[in-house]
């Protein structure tokens, strides 16, 4: 009895044992970047020196649709493109290297590279770009409105 | 926080027992001395200095520019094993990071001084080295501020003893453009391991240099002087219509009273590629200029909205003046009738 006992309970017991060691692997799996909102500028630079406070940004609006439309307002200064509606793409949704614009009734394609750091929470959105001489960078860095 | 929570453990202690009591002075004078010992070993690890051997001071545009800086590294506390790191401010329109060669000769070795990788940054700001210098010392004396910092370090890490002093030279040479400017240039030095760390003075060090005149014999093209302060000036060097332009005016060096008017406003003409002219001269929130500084202003503009430009239509330069209200005080190139001019390139 003791034996057939152990030939039963010592398997068993070594199955549960063996059970409860099982892994469970966390897959991280990195966010889609939401990108989809209406953005205000926060700041601008031209080679590395902010330039906001002399320059007239404060209507710059930048409406990016989950639709993938966007349209621009308010654009008294340079951007990747300055046609005021067309559509827009990302690279990559989790890693977005760069944006891409296509205007309305164009077959010409505008891209920067973006950054888009969460800071305090909020997402924001960095483009670099050159619109006029290739020596010259703009880092446009955007607040969400909504 | 240590020390707190120890004089404290030991005050709960003291109460208990007066044999710990003598204990208190002796921890003090041990943490004491780990300290002094540690704060030495940080603050006077090594001094660095730099200073210019030899600068070319006329260059024929396109040739090459070279300078010759001294570099000197004491090593006070202990051995370092760092690369050696070497900066120079010089013309944007340059662009150096293509355009430069740069090599060393010292008391431990000889080599060449690289370009540093993207990536690499300054261990003290976190920045690249390059936006650490701009960060930390400007344009220095040169007075159009299209300039800008490429940083180098040693091909390998260079090891040197305790209480050495180490002598090295760094030859620099710079392939110029076919631009017309003089202007002062900027050097700076540091090693990679404090980087351009305040923690104490002598972890970096920089100098700018005499004016360098890059001036050919034609006598048309219109000379970008970073040396000598002028009425007005044009950032950046190289823009085309759709960038954002900076036209400065330093009221200091007007003679007229227009520096003491309250509005001042911009008027100018655009001349296109293809011979058209257009006019902007009304007083408007969009000519106005912005103060910026004492007796400083300055008007940014995106040309091709600005002078309405079509699709298509290119600038090749704007004449412009300052202009009070009325407009009958008007400041041109040099206080004369001529006007101040900026002229789009892209190189």
């Amino acid at each position: 009895m003791y034996m057939s006992l152990r030939k039963i309970l010592l398997p068993f017991i070594s199955v549960v044992i063996m059970l409860s060691c099982t892994t469970k692997k966390e897959v991280l799996v990195e966010p889609v970047k939401d990108l989809n909102a209406l953005w205000r500028l926060q700041t601008v630079t031209r080679n590395e020196t902010d330039i906001t406070q002399f320059i007239d940004s404060a209507g710059f609006r930048l409406n990016l649709s989950p639709d993938n439309t966007y349209t621009l307002q308010g654009d008294n200064i340079p951007f990747v493109v300055n046609v005021a509606a067309g559509t827009w793409s990302v690279d990559d949704p989790q890693y977005p290297y760069s944006i891409t614009f296509k205007p309305t009734d164009s077959t010409n394609t505008f891209t920067g590279s973006i950054a888009t750091p969460a800071i305090q929470g909020n997402r924001t959105l960095s483009i670099k770009f050159s619109p006029g001489c290739h020596s010259n960078a703009y880092v446009y860095t955007f607040e969400k409105v909504y | 926080m240590l020390m707190y929570t120890h004089s404290k453990k030991f005050t709960d202690h003291n109460m208990q027992s007066s044999k710990t009591k003598n204990k208190k002075p002796i921890r003090r004078y041990i943490y004491l001395l780990l300290f002094v010992a540690f704060a030495g070993l940080i603050i006077t690890a090594c001094v660095s200095t730099i200073s210019i051997i030899s600068q070319d001071a006329q260059v024929t545009p396109g040739d090459s520019a070279h300078m010759v800086v001294a570099l000197q590294w004491a090593l006070i506390n202990y051995d370092r094993t760092d690369r050696q790191v070497v900066g120079i401010c010089v013309p944007k329109g340059w662009n150096a990071a293509k355009n430069t060669t740069m090599t060393y000769t010292s008391d431990i070795g000889d080599g060449k001084m690289v370009l540093i990788p993207d990536g690499i940054t300054d261990p003290a700001s976190g920045l690249s080295y390059a936006a650490a210098m701009t960060k930390k010392f400007g344009i220095g004396p040169n007075y159009v501020n299209d300039m800008e910092w490429v940083a180098y370090w040693s091909d390998v890490k260079l090891s040197a003893a305790n209480q050495t002093t180490i002598n090295g030279k760094i030859y620099i040479s710079i392939k110029t453009t076919s631009d017309y400017l003089s202007f002062k240039p900027g050097y700076a030095m540091c090693e990679d391991e404090d980087g351009l760390s305040d923690a104490n003075s002598g972890y970096y060090q920089n100098i700018f240099g005499t004016c360098m005149e890059v001036i050919g014999t034609d006598p048309s093209i219109d000379i970008e002087d970073f040396c000598n302060p002028q009425i007005s000036s044009g950032e950046p060097s190289n823009a085309t219509e759709n960038d954002i332009i900076t036209l400065i005016y330093n009221g200091s060096l007007d003679t007229s009273t227009l520096k003491n008017q309250a509005d001042i406003y911009f008027c100018g003409k655009a001349f296109t590629t293809d011979n058209d002219s257009i006019s902007i001269c009304q007083p408007s929130p969009q000519t106005q200029l912005t103060p910026s500084g004492l007796q400083l202003w300055r008007i940014d503009l995106w040309p091709k909205k600005f002078f309405g430009l079509k699709d298509g239509q290119t600038l090749k330069q704007i004449q412009y003046y300052f202009t009070d209200e009325t407009g009958t005080i008007k400041t041109g190139y040099g206080n004369t009738a001529e006007p101040f001019k900026y002229t789009f390139k892209c190189k």
